[in-house]
Formats: structure tokens, sequence, C-alpha cells
């Protein structure tokens, strides 16, 4: 016979409690930071054959557009005199929509929001260069301009674009790849 | 008596065909990168993938290397108690039943334990000799625990849970680290761990450890001029070897040894002299149609029980291949096939060998649906040929040619993972998991004062199904998060030893034979969270009752098979820590409520199998560390520290121990 498992009162309480804890409400989302940057420093270890040691990001952005400068700024600040998470070393080169040609020599280019207009352009040097494109515009990466998108908060998120890493001939750990969103 | 030295040479030649027949290209996981990048814990054990531990789709937990450093315990056992939903019955020093999702009971076998994927359940009985796994805490990266059946992706014996011991990696980490133990119960033990690189492309990583101490001596008295104190040895020597950028070749070897004091399936004490050895061989490549992973490994066990006569003689061999892959960017897929090969002499005694052979395939199918849904679904085939040669008991009513079970069973494994925004996460899982018969329940057979007891080659696998709901999510409150689960489980088909009573001319046997089924209601919640930057505390409550339909008792309500899960199991568990670190200090006390349970005894005079109350109790055990210097750390750990001695389980009371450790990272 079936024994009487839990008493109301113990079952009304019980329940209580996990519904109590969707009244708590949560953090606002973090914006791009130091932490970002880890993330994306550690993902970078993850492109098989890709950058070691000490790698120049080259930071794109577009001097017209304030969101762009300020997502620049921050990257600037954050990577200024070297920025190292796990086996590499990000340092900052600050590169204009109107002079993409800078980005040959560096090791990875980070696009930043506010470059809309120039997706075409940063994809055609990352291309030319065989960089990988990584970014906080989810947007670039949706439409197959950027090759990796990464978020950091609230949980780390990384999406990447099957198609836009295999034009720049990039593959990754296959462990990474299991783990990571792929569009 | 089992061929070993054929057996070893034909694995060996085996490897070398495997080594030559795959063209390179892959990595082992790097769990300490994968860790830092995505901030949580990865694991491999819930789907046979690399996965984040909020993706999984079964509830688990996983024991990180710090949380093994500050706990209280002084081996794996230890390590393990204290968790939600993880029973952990303690029966003398070095010795303990561990179950996950209840159903806990002397030689209990129920769960799968893995080191590194290599199962070190040992396979005659389906058992765990915690103590006699050959590894050391310090070698620990972390301890997975999968709760729930999971045999879709592991095979037989994961039918209530599986745990999964991840050491470090021998080419990626370096781990150095020397320990020294004294303490009451004449406890003495050292450990060593000490990583080398031959080169950037051969690491290795050898481990060992010696443990003396005196058993719990609180036994009755019949049972305690039997019992031997506690001799553990244990080496391991794990390497990995970079043979391109994409491939990687791993051996291992272990050997251990270890006399302690177990609780029999029969529910009596007795001492216990176990010795394990193994070697194992693994191919690890990245290649163009996915992560290949080519496994091969034996595990070696000698056995003796001087309370029974029984000397177990057992040899698994396990060959597996598996492919993880990704179609389409979208699903992540495995597929895997599986050849074991399993043997026992049935006993000293009697002669013969009995042995089966596993012929498995399995796959797996995890589908990202969109942000807010995923989908895993598993299925494995197992097919078990048996077979025995070989001399037996006479009162044994069965011909070799009647050991011809033929057994096809199928698990599967399906959850959905529900996001339904950035903070919270539902689970919804089935499970079908198969217990099979351990060549024990298939075949051993031996002399038992006037009867012979013996297996059956008629016997069942046991079958448990599990539905299971369980939310998650991080509350910010108390900076950390809150997880519950409730579930409903169903065993079919029980397992008993010395069921049935046959009589013929030859004598009397008694035999085993499936005893019926089981059901379990469960539900955990769980806290955890952190505060004032040093302090870090969990508390979890698990609910489990359940509702036996066995055939256990005879008319007169007397209990004639050792086997009553009903009364036996504690039905609220309370378990809680509160950790504080800084500077160079780290103290850290858990403590456990366990409500009050009757538990199986056999004794010598009638009534031979009896249920003996256990009242409730409080078990509490601490930690307290001071950090020396960079290379050395002094540690006083109290176990169960409250009172001298304490009733938990019906084997004998639990005895307070109190050691102090001096570690050395070099």
């Amino acid at each position: 016979m079936m024994k009487k498992l839990i008493g109301t009162r113990w079952r009304t309480g019980l329940l209580a409690v996990p519904l109590l804890l969707t009244a708590i409400p949560q953090a606002a989302q973090a914006e791009v930071t130091k932490k970002d940057f880890q993330v994306i420093a550690r993902a970078l270890s993850f492109v098989q054959n890709g950058p070691k040691g000490t790698v120049d990001l080259a930071i794109v952005h577009d001097p017209g557009n304030p969101a762009s400068m300020a997502d620049a700024q921050a990257a600037q600040n954050v990577l200024a005199g070297g920025f190292k998470a796990g086996a590499l070393t990000l340092q900052p080169v600050m590169v204009p929509v109107s002079d993409l040609g800078k980005v040959a020599g560096t090791g990875a280019i980070f696009v930043t929001t506010g470059t809309d207009a120039h997706h075409g352009a940063i994809q055609g040097a990352s291309q030319a260069n065989g960089l990988v494109t990584i970014t906080d515009d989810r947007g670039c990466v949706n439409s197959g301009k950027c090759a990796m998108f990464v978020a950091s908060s609230p949980k780390v998120e990384i999406i990447v674009n099957g198609g836009a890493a295999s034009a720049l001939n990039i593959t990754f750990d296959s462990a990474f790849r299991m783990m990571i969103t792929e569009l | 008596m089992i061929n070993r030295k054929r057996k070893i040479l034909g694995t060996a030649t085996a490897l070398a065909a495997l080594m030559t027949a795959q063209n390179a290209s892959a990595q082992s996981m790097d769990y300490g990168s994968l860790e830092m990048l995505f901030g949580e814990s990865v694991t491999t054990s819930a789907i046979g993938v690399p996965q984040r531990a909020t993706d999984v789709p079964v509830t688990m937990e996983i024991i990180t290397a710090d949380e093994i450093r500050r706990s209280a315990a002084s081996d794996l056992s230890g390590v393990l108690k204290y968790r939600g939903g993880v029973e952990v019955w303690q029966h003398s020093l070095g010795s303990a039943d561990i179950s996950v999702r209840g159903y806990n009971q002397g030689g209990t076998n129920r769960l799968l334990v893995l080191v590194n994927g290599r199962q070190v359940y040992l396979d005659h009985f389906g058992l765990v000799s915690w103590s006699s796994i050959p590894v050391e805490l310090n070698e620990i990266r972390q301890i997975e625990i999968v709760k729930g059946p999971n045999t879709a992706l592991f095979g037989f014996n994961a039918v209530g849970g599986v745990v999964n011991i991840v050491t470090y990696n021998p080419l990626l980490d370096d781990v150095d680290r020397a320990s020294a133990t004294a303490g009451t119960q004449a406890n003495q033990q050292g450990s060593f761990v000490g990583s080398f690189k031959l080169n950037d492309k051969v690491g290795v990583r050898v481990s060992g450890g010696v443990t003396d101490a005196d058993h719990f001596e609180n036994a009755p008295a019949a049972e305690l001029a039997g019992l031997v104190d506690v001799e553990r040895r244990s080496l391991s020597i794990d390497s990995l070897t970079q043979l391109t950028d994409k491939t990687q070749l791993g051996v291992e070897l272990t050997s251990s040894s270890l006399d302690t004091v177990d609780f029999l399936p029969t529910m009596r004490l007795s001492a216990m002299d176990y010795a394990t050895q193994s070697g194992r061989i693994r191919l690890l490549s990245d290649t163009g149609i996915g992560r290949i992973e080519a496994d091969l490994y034996t595990n070696i066990l000698d056995l003796t029980i001087p309370s029974t006569g029984l000397q177990i003689d057992n040899q698994v061999t396990v060959a597996k291949l598996q492919d993880v892959f990704k179609i389409g960017g979208k699903h992540n897929m495995r597929l895997s096939a599986e050849y074991r090969h399993n043997a026992m002499d049935t006993s000293s005694g009697a002669g013969g060998e009995v042995s089966f052979d596993v012929f498995s395939a399995g796959g797996m199918w995890n589908w990202p649906i969109n942000e807010k849904f995923s989908l895993t679904n598993a299925v494995r085939v197992d097919n078990l040929k048996l077979d025995r040669e070989g001399g037996r008991l006479a009162p044994i009513p069965f011909a070799n040619s009647q050991y011809d079970a033929d057994l096809l069973e199928v698990s599967v494994n399906s959850g959905l993972v529900w996001k339904p925004d950035d903070i919270n996460t539902i689970r919804l899982s089935y499970a079908r998991g198969i217990g099979a018969p351990s060549l024990i329940d298939f075949g051993f057979q031996i002399v038992s004062g006037p009867v012979a007891l013996g297996g059956s080659p008629f016997i069942d696998s046991t079958v448990v199904t599990n539905y299971e709901a369980a939310w998650e999510r991080p509350v910010d409150a108390i900076n950390g998060k809150f997880r519950s689960a409730i579930f409903y489980q169903e065993s079919e088909d029980v397992k008993g030893i010395a069921v049935n009573t046959v009589v013929s001319p030859a004598g009397v046997a008694v035999v085993a034979d499936n005893i019926g089924d089981s059901e379990l209601w469960g539900l955990e919640l769980g806290f955890s969270g952190a505060f004032n930057q040093h302090w870090n505390w969990r508390a979890d409550y698990t609910f489990e009752t359940i509702d036996d339909s066995l055939r256990n008792r005879n008319a007169a309500g007397a209990i004639v098979v050792a086997k009553e899960f009903e009364d036996t199991n504690p039905e609220h568990t309370v378990n809680a820590q509160i950790g504080y670190a800084k500077d160079k200090w780290e103290i850290d006390l858990f403590g456990s409520y366990v409500s009050s349970s009757d538990r199986l005894r056999n004794q010598a005079a009638p009534p031979v199998n009896f249920l003996e109350p256990v009242g409730d109790y409080i078990s509490v055990s601490g930690r307290a560390a001071y950090k020396i210097d960079d290379q050395l750390t002094l540690s006083l750990q109290g176990q169960d520290f409250i009172t001298d001695e304490q009733r938990q389980n019906a084997a004998q009371k639990v005895e307070r121990r109190v050691l102090l450790t001096l570690s050395a990272d070099f």
C-alpha cells in the first residue's frame, strides 16, 4: 500500500519556497567590460591554429558614431598596457573604419557596436588578412559579417557564425564547439 | 582460473591494431580552460559530450577540487557525505556503502562509478569498494554526480546514478602535492601526486597513497573477532602523449590493495581483502568526422572474504569506440559501440568460471532547438550472452548448458531543458535504466553450512524507470542559487541472492532470483550562497519514500531474503555547510540531520534477518586549515566529532575521528 508522502502542511510549505523565489529581482545586465575581454581572450585560445602569446587586437570603430566610440574607448581602457587572460595577452590597436588597412599585422579584430554601416568592409578586411572577427554586436554575427559574438552577462554566451568562420578558414576545438551556439 | 597473461597479451595486441588504425587528430577535454571561459563547471557526464553545468538535462552535482580540499574528508566516501540525494553509510574506517536516490544497503550495487570514464565499481557484483579506488584526493579536479538512471549513456549499473571522478590532465595540468596525516584510530596516511613533463608532448602524473588505521570496534562480539584493521596501498600512473596536433594517446596503469571491514549484502560485517589492477589505453582524435575516442581497458580483482570462504577472481575487459560530432552547427551527436567480457571463477571450492560478453551500441542526440529549449535523447542497446564452464557444486540445480542467457536490453534517457528567461532553468526528464544481473547473481557457487548458495542463469535484469522535473535559478539576494527536483522511480524485478530453496538428492541449494518491484518518490531542495567576501554556505533537504512490493518475507512475516528498502530508507535528510576563507585560514563546518529508520541486519541466531532501529541523528564534521607559507598547509579535520560514537547504521557505531594533516605543494 502506498504510503502517504508528505503532509499537507509540509507540501504547502515546500511548494511555497520556490514560488517566493520568483519575486526576487535579479541584477541588471552588465555592459561590455573587462569580463567580456576575459571571455574573448579565452575563447580565442580555442581557435585551432589561432593567435598565441601576446596578440594585437584591432579595435575597429566608427569615430562618427558615439556608441562605437564609447565601446572602443571602453575596450582601450581595459586592454591598455596589455590584458592577460589564460594563455593570451591582448594589446589594443585602435583602427577607425576609415583606415581598415591597419588591421594587417594584428592577431584578431574586435568589432565595436555602432559600425553596422561598415560591416561589409570590415568583413572584407578580416578575410583579406585571415583574422577572426569578434564582436559584442549580435547583429554583426547574425548577418554573417562577424565570426563570433561574445557576452559575459548575465552568463557567458558565445555565438559563432559558421559561414563567417568558414570563410575565414577558422576552425574551433571540438569541445568548445559543443558548448557554444552556432548559426 | 582466468588466464590473465593471455588476456593482457590480447589486450596489447588489440591496442597496437587500434593505434595503427587511427589517422590522428584530437584533444583531451581541457576542463580548466573551459571552466575559466564559461565561469562555471563543465562536464561530460550528463550526455557524453562537453556541456556547461547549467545546460545539462539531468539533475547533477559537481564537487570541485576546492570543495574536496576544504572538506573534512580523508577519503572519497567522506567527500560525498553531506551532499543532497547522496546517502553515505559508513561501516568502518575505509568502508562505506553509498547510494544516490535511495536504496542503500550492504554491498549496494546501483551506482556506476568511474575515474575519467573507466569503471571502478567491481563488476563481479556491481558494488563499489571506495577505498580500493586507486585515486588520491589531491589529484581530483572534480567529482560529477548524476542523479537517476543514466544507462543509455554509460551502460549497466548506472540505475541509481553515476559518480564520475575526473582527475587533472597529465599533459595540461601541473599538480605536485604530498601530504601526511595522523590521527585517532591510529590513523596514519601518506599521499603523493606528482606531474612530470617529459617534454612538451608527453605528460605523466604519478600518484600513490598509504593508509593504516584501526577498524571501528563496537561490532557484535561474534563479528568483531574476525574484523581487520585498515591497510590501503594505491598506485596510479597516468600519461598523455600528444601524437600529432590533433591526436593524443593516453596510457594508465593502476594497482591497489585494501584490507578493510565491509557490510556484506547478507547484512553482516566481514573482513575483506581487495587487490585490484588495471591497464588502460586511449586514443583521442579530432577528425573530420568528429571527436573520436577509442578506449580499451581491463580491470582485475582478487577479493577474499574470509567470513564466507568466498574467493572472487574477476576480470573485466572493455573496448569502446565513440564519435562525438555536430551536424549543421545545431545538433550534437554521439555514437558509440562497446564490447565487454566479464569473467569470474565461480568460487574457490566449486571450480568453474562464469562469464558474459556484452555487445552494445548507442546513440545520443542533443538538439538546442532555440534559446529557450533544448532536447536530448539517448538510446542504448545491450546484448548480454552468458556462459559457464568447469565444475559445479552438486546441489546447484543448473547444468552448464543452462547458462545460456541471451538478454537484449534497451536503455533510454530523454530530457527537455527549458530556459524561459536568462534566470530560470526547468528540466523534464525520463529514463529507463538497466541493472543487469552481475556474475554473482548469475553464477556464483559456494558452500554455506548445510546448503549450497548459488546464482541463477534465469535471473532477469532490474529495470529502473525514472520521471523527474527540476528547477534551478540563481538568487542574487543570497549571491547564490536555488535548485530543486521532484522525482518518481520504479524498480521492476529487484534481484536477490539466496532466494529460492531447491532440494534434490544431491543436497539443498538456495539460489538467486528476482523478488518483486519497488517504487520511490522524492524531492530535493537546495540553496547555496556567499556573503561578506569570505563566507560561503549551502543547505539542502531531501525527502525520499519507498514502497516495496518484494517477495522477501515468509508467511509468518519474517524476513527471509536480505532485501528491504521501504523500512530501511531514511525519509528526511538535511545537509548544511558553512565556510570561511581569509588570508591564510580556511574553516569549514558540515552537518547533516538524518531521520530515523530501521536497517536490515543479519545474525547467526534466529531471527536470522531482522530490522534494527536506527534513531534520527545529527552528524557534524569540520576542517580548519592554516597556510604556513606558499608550500605548506596544516589542517585539522574532525569527522563525526560531536559524540564519541554514534549509531548511523546497523553495522556498527561510527566513531569520532580527528586527524592532523600537513600538506606540501612543490
